[in-house]
């Protein structure tokens, strides 16, 4: 936890220094492929800030545009217009030999690794290494250096086919990084994984970031990517971002309804609704209990609010469900209960959550004076 | 003893062994030769229709359109009438339109299309993830070619080789109906215009086994090229 926190002091101070211009920058990025004479735009008015030393998500579903996207950072895919600009070169710009210099400098890897099966692992890093300028024994000594630096230096004559899915991966990241580059780019890097490989992977990616300073932009369809590594998001739909920001300030603070389709998927709090609506014995209320969705916008969690409430309002707390993770050292997510007591004490309670910066969405009513709001989607 | 069965066996082909002999020495010669020239010719065009091609890393409409249609035609013409069409043109390029040199030119121009469509699928096969992450890793054209496409579709190529040489030898065989030399000159001097049926099962056999052992080399080869 303290290294992270050290990193993320770090990357403040990054961000002071460049002020006026961030490590990678995407201004007005439209790009349109051209299919049966139509012109099919995939990017649409694309703007995007990524400081070094990073790590930023770019989440959306298939057929967003992100796959599109991560590709115009490196070169691979040219802009209908805009300009990117990666550490003060307009990519945008460069062509030939300049292009293939710059792209040596940004690593990638991606969801199916694209390791080639006829080289060993020793041959796939080494063809990285082919424009390097090293000699033989240096870039043996490299490549020794990054299957050490990936853990799996046994695995130096093995064949592709011959590894798991992790280590392939794993292969490709040593690859991608044989020519020390300053960003990598991750294309649903872990999407093909199993969820403890996939665990090992972003752990693994983390370190890096904080070993290296290697700025990550990462694209996913997964929540739990994002939420368990990056420090930035954005959320892309039909090639326009939606939104984008600290994780933590667009999670707790969801503006579109995307992203909380997003964060639903990897919250369980949503899972209560789904009870309300077929009237589960875990939800039926007695006269006078509300259910309240309690979400933390701020980190006030360690506050002991529940005690608070039980305490101050004679009012009873029932969590049926919690959903709580720590992103980026803070609490986010929140939780669903059964709140019972005098009707004064209930409003009571509501309006010092709302003091507290805690939203509370009364989502069952069975005061006397509401009606069961609920019942009708019943 | 065993002279006596070839004779009873083979009435006429013991009389001008020789000639069979010599004859599968040209085969020989004309398959190596013409080979070997289509070989690179078709290598070299199925490049440069896979870079060429629509969405290929060198994309460009008009090259390919153009050798994509060269090809269609030359495939859709039969071997026997292109070899007669292509009498000026031989006797321009080579000096002569008969016998093995003669020969060797039209054997070009037959088999490089066929062999060209072969590399230019075999190379399609590599797959297109790979051909990105060497993009991604700042390689060229000419890097991709070298290090992705061919490396990556050796098997496919040695199959498309061993295939293609089958047919060459059939085509070789055709060379010899108008004086190319050869087993199929031999089968049709003998054979066919003299009714001499042995002479004819000889040379199916003599080509029979050649196409054996062309298959059980690429076999061998495909072997050892064959990673995990």
């Amino acid at each position: 936890m303290t290294s992270f926190s050290k990193r993320r002091g770090a990357g403040l101070e990054d961000r002071c220094m460049s002020e006026e211009a961030s490590f990678i920058q995407l201004k007005q990025v439209t790009k349109s492929f051209h299919k049966d004479s139509r012109a099919i735009e995939v990017l649409k008015d694309v703007n995007l800030e990524v400081d070094q030393g990073d790590i930023f998500g770019i989440i959306g579903y298939s057929g967003a545009g992100k796959s599109t996207l991560i590709r115009c950072i490196n070169g691979i895919e040219s802009l209908t217009s805009g300009e990117v600009i990666l550490d003060k070169q307009v990519v945008s710009n460069l062509r030939g030999e300049e292009l293939r210099r710059f792209r040596r400098q940004v690593g990638m890897i991606f969801q199916q690794f694209n390791l080639m099966p006829s080289r060993t692992v020793f041959g796939n890093i080494a063809l990285a290494l082919r424009k390097s300028g090293l000699s033989k024994p240096q870039k043996e000594q490299r490549i020794m250096e990054l299957l050490k630096l990936v853990d799996i230096e046994d695995k130096r004559d093995a064949y592709p086919s011959q590894l798991s899915g992790g280590q392939k991966q794993r292969v490709a990241i040593a690859r991608a990084l044989a020519n020390h580059p300053k960003v990598l780019l991750c294309d649903e890097a872990t999407s093909a994984l199993d969820p403890q490989t996939t665990k090992s992977i972003l752990r693994f990616l983390k370190d890096l970031n904080q070993k290296l300073g290697i700025t990550i932009v990462m694209i996913t369809h997964e929540m739990g990517v994002v939420k368990e590594i990056c420090n930035k998001v954005a959320i892309i739909d039909q090639g326009v971002i939606l939104e984008q920001g600290d994780v933590f300030t667009v999670f707790s603070n969801p503006r579109e309804p995307l992203t909380r389709t997003f964060l639903e998927t990897t919250s369980n709090l949503s899972k209560v609704n789904e009870l309300i609506r077929i009237n589960a014995p875990l939800v039926q209320l007695n006269e006078g209990q509300i259910i309240v969705k309690l979400t933390y916008t701020k980190t006030t969690v360690s506050e002991a609010l529940i005690s608070e409430i039980s305490r101050r309002f004679y009012v009873d707390v029932n969590i049926i469900a919690s959903d709580i993770e720590i992103v980026n050292d803070m609490l986010l997510g929140g939780l669903v209960a059964i709140l019972s007591g005098e009707p004064a004490s209930i409003e009571q309670t509501l309006g010092y959550l709302q003091e507290k910066n805690v939203s509370a969405e009364v989502i069952k009513d069975a005061r006397s004076s509401h009606q069961e709001i609920s019942a009708e989607c019943v | 003893m065993l002279d006596q069965v070839i004779k009873k066996f083979l009435p006429n082909v013991s009389k001008v062994s020789d000639v069979f002999y010599e004859s599968i020495l040209e085969t020989l010669k004309m398959f190596a030769i013409a080979g070997s020239i289509s070989f690179l010719l078709g290598l070299f065009f199925g490049i440069v229709l896979l870079v060429c091609k629509p969405g290929g890393i060198l994309e460009n409409k008009w090259i390919y359109n153009l050798l994509d249609k060269i090809i269609n035609v030359l495939r859709s013409i039969p071997f026997i009438i292109m070899i007669a069409a292509l009498i000026p043109l031989t006797r321009l390029v080579v000096g002569t339109a008969i016998g093995t040199t003669g020969a060797i030119f039209p054997l070009v121009v037959g088999i490089t299309p066929f062999f060209s469509r072969q590399i230019e699928s075999a190379l399609s096969g590599v797959d297109p993830g790979l051909v990105e992450s060497g993009k991604a890793m700042g390689m060229s054209a000419f890097g991709l070619i070298i290090h992705v496409y061919l490396k990556e579709s050796i098997p496919a190529i040695v199959r498309a080789t061993t295939i293609t040489s089958v047919n060459l030898i059939g085509l070789s065989a055709i060379v010899g109906v108008v004086g190319g030399g050869g087993i199929g000159n031999f089968a049709i001097m003998y054979g066919y215009q003299r009714s001499q049926v042995d002479a004819t099962y000889v040379s199916v056999i003599a080509l029979l086994i050649i196409v054996s052992m062309i298959e059980l080399l690429g076999k061998r080869v495909l072997r050892n090229t064959k990673y995990y």
